[in-house]
């Protein structure tokens, strides 16, 4: 697919601004009705997504031509889904796979952004987005008393992910996780360090091939490995591994579960009872990846054909993705389960949440625009009356954290793992 | 056209430099718009020389004093949907007014709301509803403006209980094209915003017109509309995911969508809905829409459309009614009335509106006003309208019939898409007095037929109005509509144009859009 292949798309943006905005049926005040970090702090319309396709368009056309402004534009922006969302509330078009091929058309044509060439040479080095060693990848699960599943069989393996293989600060919460499978008698195995990055984030930032690369060398590693059912605790590698390797064709021949799924799952069966009290006030943040874009991928081959001669159908027909299936319920569920634990909600939930800000290579590049966007977020948390905002992936505990250090609330934060492990 | 330095360093001066852009990339997102594509084959029109962004009235009367000076024209735009936002002129800069974005004031005891320029729709209605209350929302949808001073008409599918922006304007903060800034009604005297007609100035007509200037008569900052009660929940809950929200409503809020067997029957249950102050919509949703509203995807509503083809346009025309009340008692007392009047007029409720759960849903898209770009621009077709002249309700019934009888046959020479031809849009308001009615159609704009077509359909109606006299329609823009239709409408294009050469001596206010002071 290239941009040249989203021209529909970028011509019949009917500019009318929903991808600005949470769905217009959810808006239950002034507050917290913006969707677009990207739209909201920068305030240009090219900011929106309407707006990011009118300069797709334009550049297609040959109206325009790369600048440093431009392709700052392009990368000032999360890609977390909830303007596609927003957008097909009302349409059938695909603007998020618009701006993910305006991305790869930066990198095809060498238009790069220095802090994220940093990162993709530290990809290809040493296997992860994070800059670490290959060989400290393993670290985080010192201690832990867990299987290599390079040297045994398991069933389950737990792919821990960059950002907490690396994120010393975070290690607690993939500890827990482990220990929790491991306590609910799990037969459950690690990577250490031969573990390797998902793909995800670098396709996020339009390096397409360190995906494909990335996902038949975790797809090799499964397949020797034997094991059946991928387990992770970051949102990005779930995306990734049950989203995007299905997208290119890679589809992983294991069940993909995000640690919450699976601990539900447990919950269920009585393999985990929460008996201990956490009497606690939370709200629960929706990781982009988690949710809206988890949503199973739908492949789709096929035309676009003329009805009645006059309007627009897709032969065969094709179902979109409208972020109606992410993983909503499972965390919630989880602290639902947890005596004294009481779960508020904030007004930008599920489908319509407002993004941490560490996605799509913002963290990286733009930290700023990544700590504006999560103070925005902190902020809604605390509307709520919550003492803490639990989420599930490492980036967006990472992002918000920076946050709450940053405006000094004693809002704490936590994993939905780390509130489990304090109930059982 | 570059701005000279000195007159971009003035602008960037009153902004600051994050707050204005000469981008390429940036002033084409603001080129493009949609319905260009349709009339000229290029969905980009003319080039801004510069956005700005400028966030409160003093710095938008300082940007237009500045236009003045250096003899640059300038335009504005809150959530700026539609063709009407592009410029004709080379040589203008955009105002982006959505840095201005407050809910300033909502007074429950006077009943009205104060926004800034960028408070969309959804918002004030949320907030309102808190308080007991809710207010008119033009029927492109919630995602757009509340200043009543955005869209044409400004009627809405609630306008039979909330009336139409016109009537609904009060005080007004308007930065003139010369800099200066007037506050209208109330607010000129300094007595508050509850008010459009005074004490203090009262130039509703000059100001807004028959329908706005488009932004080719300077800048409206702030206004208060009037707002109305709300006899729902002040918080309608929504469970589910998009697009199939489930709202919770009361039982006292129902909609029936009925069917006449007649245009003058339709015309008779219209006036005596209004007269009766039972409804809380009275919308003429036409089936091909509803069948888009109702549904998830394009292929649903078209499979939807051609479902209840036979139980609708096929048997006449439908409006959808939405009944609200505080009461049980009221709430049966209106129902009653709603098919006593339906009984007379020869009405049918269609099935498919009777199930609660649709019902719900319907109720909320039309009181939200959430699913314009669904019904209109889902399937990827051109939409237009045609007529639109706000008048008595049998009058906009006229025009919608006469929309009808010519659309058939484009539709039958396969140029315009079979919507029935009956896919006219409107609603009876004022107590039933006065109405509205445009004629949408649906092209493909691929297909140079199906342009062709369009362009045919639309100069028969203008040919049609002209001839029967049916009004100006409301997507007449710019000078060469303006003297078609004046001279058989009180050559108000004279008028108009006293007014642009009057309030914007020096042409600063870009206005290919309006009208400009060229005779």
């Amino acid at each position: 697919m290239t941009l040249e292949d989203c021209r529909e798309d970028l011509e019949w943006c009917s500019r009318c601004s929903m991808c600005k905005f949470i769905p217009m049926e959810v808006i239950s005040g002034y507050d917290f009705a913006t969707v677009c970090p990207s739209i909201a702090k920068y305030n240009f319309h090219s900011y929106s997504a309407g707006g990011k396709l009118n300069m797709a368009l334009a550049m297609l056309d040959g109206r325009i031509d790369y600048t440093d402004k431009l392709v700052e534009m392009i990368y000032q922006c999360q890609i977390c889904g909830a303007c596609d969302v927003s957008c097909k509330y009302n349409r059938d078009m695909e603007p998020l796979e618009a701006l993910y091929e305006f991305r790869m058309k930066c990198v095809g044509d060498g238009q790069l952004v220095p802090a994220h060439m940093i990162v993709i040479d530290g990809l290809k080095r040493e296997d992860n987005m994070m800059g670490g060693s290959k060989s400290q990848r393993g670290d985080w699960a010192k201690g832990l008393d867990v299987k290599d599943i390079t040297a045994e069989k398991v069933e389950v393996y737990f792919h821990a992910g960059c950002r907490y293989c690396f994120d010393k600060e975070l290690w607690p919460a993939a500890r827990g996780a482990v220990g929790l499978l491991l306590k609910a008698g799990v037969d459950v195995g690690i990577m250490g360090k031969e573990e390797a990055c998902c793909g995800g984030r670098s396709y996020e930032i339009g390096y397409q091939g360190e995906l494909t690369k990335y996902a038949e060398h975790n797809m090799e590693m499964l397949k020797v490995a034997g094991v059946k059912i991928l387990v992770t605790s970051c949102a990005d590698c779930y995306y990734a591994f049950k989203v995007l390797y299905h997208k290119i064709g890679k589809k992983l021949d294991v069940e993909v579960l995000h640690i919450t799924e699976y601990l539900e799952r447990l919950l269920k069966e009585g393999k985990l009872k929460p008996a201990k009290k956490v009497p606690m006030v939370v709200t629960y943040h929706d990781p982009c990846h988690l949710g809206r874009m988890g949503e199973p991928w739908i492949p789709w081959e096929g035309v676009r054909t003329k009805g009645s001669g006059q309007f627009v159908l897709h032969e065969p027909p094709k179902e979109f993705r409208r972020g109606t299936h992410g993983i909503y319920e499972p965390p919630r569920n989880i602290l639902k389960s947890i005596p004294g634990l009481r779960l508020v909600e904030m007004v930008r939930i599920r489908e319509r949440a407002w993004c941490c800000g560490a996605g799509g290579g913002v963290i990286d590049a733009f930290p700023d625009f990544a700590l504006w966007t999560a103070l925005e977020r902190v902020n809604e948390a605390k509307s709520t009356g919550a003492e803490a905002i639990v989420t599930a992936c490492p980036w967006c505990k990472r992002s918000l954290s920076d946050a709450i250090e940053e405006s000094g609330d004693g809002l704490r934060i936590y994993d939905v793992v780390e509130i489990l492990e304090q109930a059982i | 056209m570059a701005l000279s330095r000195d007159a971009y360093q003035a602008l960037e001066d009153i902004v600051g430099a994050d707050n204005i852009t000469e981008e390429p990339a940036i002033l084409d997102a603001y080129a493009f718009q949609w319905g260009l594509k349709a009339f000229t084959g290029n969905p980009f029109g003319i080039r801004y020389e510069a956005v700005l962004l400028p966030g409160s009235t003093e710095e938008v009367q300082a940007i237009v004093k500045a236009c003045n000076k250096h003899k640059i024209k300038f335009k504005a735009l809150s959530t700026g949907w539609g063709p009407m936002n592009t410029t004709g002129s080379e040589g203008t800069i955009q105002l982006d007014l959505r840095r201005m974005n407050r809910i300033l004031e909502i007074n429950e005891k006077a009943m009205y709301a104060v926004v800034e320029s960028y408070v969309i729709s959804a918002q004030l209605q949320a907030e309102l509803m808190k308080r007991g209350l809710t207010c008119n929302i033009i029927s492109a949808g919630s995602n757009t403006s509340a200043l009543p001073l955005a869209g044409l008409m400004g009627c809405g599918p609630t306008s039979v209980s909330t009336s139409y922006s016109n009537r609904n304007i009060l005080g007004v903060e308007w930065v003139l094209p010369t800099g200066e800034i007037l506050r209208l009604g109330s607010l000129g005297s300094g007595a508050g915003w509850f008010c459009g007609d005074g004490p203090g100035p009262s130039l509703r007509g000059i100001m807004r017109g028959y329908k706005v200037p488009l932004g080719g008569l300077g800048v409206f900052t702030k206004a208060a509309t009037k707002v109305y009660h709300w006899p729902g929940p002040e918080v309608v809950q929504v469970e589910g995911a998009s697009p199939g929200y489930t709202p919770e409503l009361p039982d006292t809020i129902t909609a029936h969508y009925i069917t006449f067997p007649s245009w003058d029957k339709f015309t008779e249950a219209g006036y005596k809905i209004g007269e009766s102050e039972i409804a809380m919509a009275c919308d003429k949703l036409p089936p091909w829409m509803l069948s888009l509203n109702l549904t998830e995807d394009g292929r649903e509503g078209v499979q939807l459309f051609s479902k209840i083809r036979s139980q609708t346009v096929d048997k006449g025309i439908s409006v959808l009614v939405v009944v609200g009340a505080d009461s049980q008692r009221e709430f049966d007392y209106k129902e009653k009335v709603l098919k006593r009047i339906t009984s007379e007029t020869g009405g049918e409720f269609l099935p498919l509106v009777e199930e609660p759960a649709t019902r719900k849903k319907l109720i909320w898209h039309r009181v939200r006003a959430t699913t314009g770009a669904r019904e209109t621009f889902r399937l990827m077709l051109d939409q237009g309208a045609s007529f639109g002249a706000a008048d008595s309700w049998e009058f906009a019934v006229s025009e919608a019939k006469e929309g009808a009888k010519l659309k058939k046959k484009y539709i039958e020479k396969g140029l315009i898409m079979d919507d029935g031809a009956d896919n006219a849009w409107g609603t009876v308001y004022e107590h039933g007095h006065m109405g509205h009615m445009d004629e949408l159609f649906l092209t493909d704009p691929t297909n140079p037929a199906s342009r062709q077509g369009m362009f045919g359909f639309m100069q028969e109606t203008w040919q049609v109005s002209l001839e029967k006299s049916l009004g100006c329609h409301q997507g007449v823009m710019g000078d060469m509509g303006h003297d078609l239709f004046g001279p058989r409408t009180s050559n108000y294009h004279l008028w108009a144009r006293k007014i642009k050469k009057t309030f914007d001596p020096n042409g600063a206010s870009e206005s290919s859009r309006y009208i400009t002071a060229e005779e």
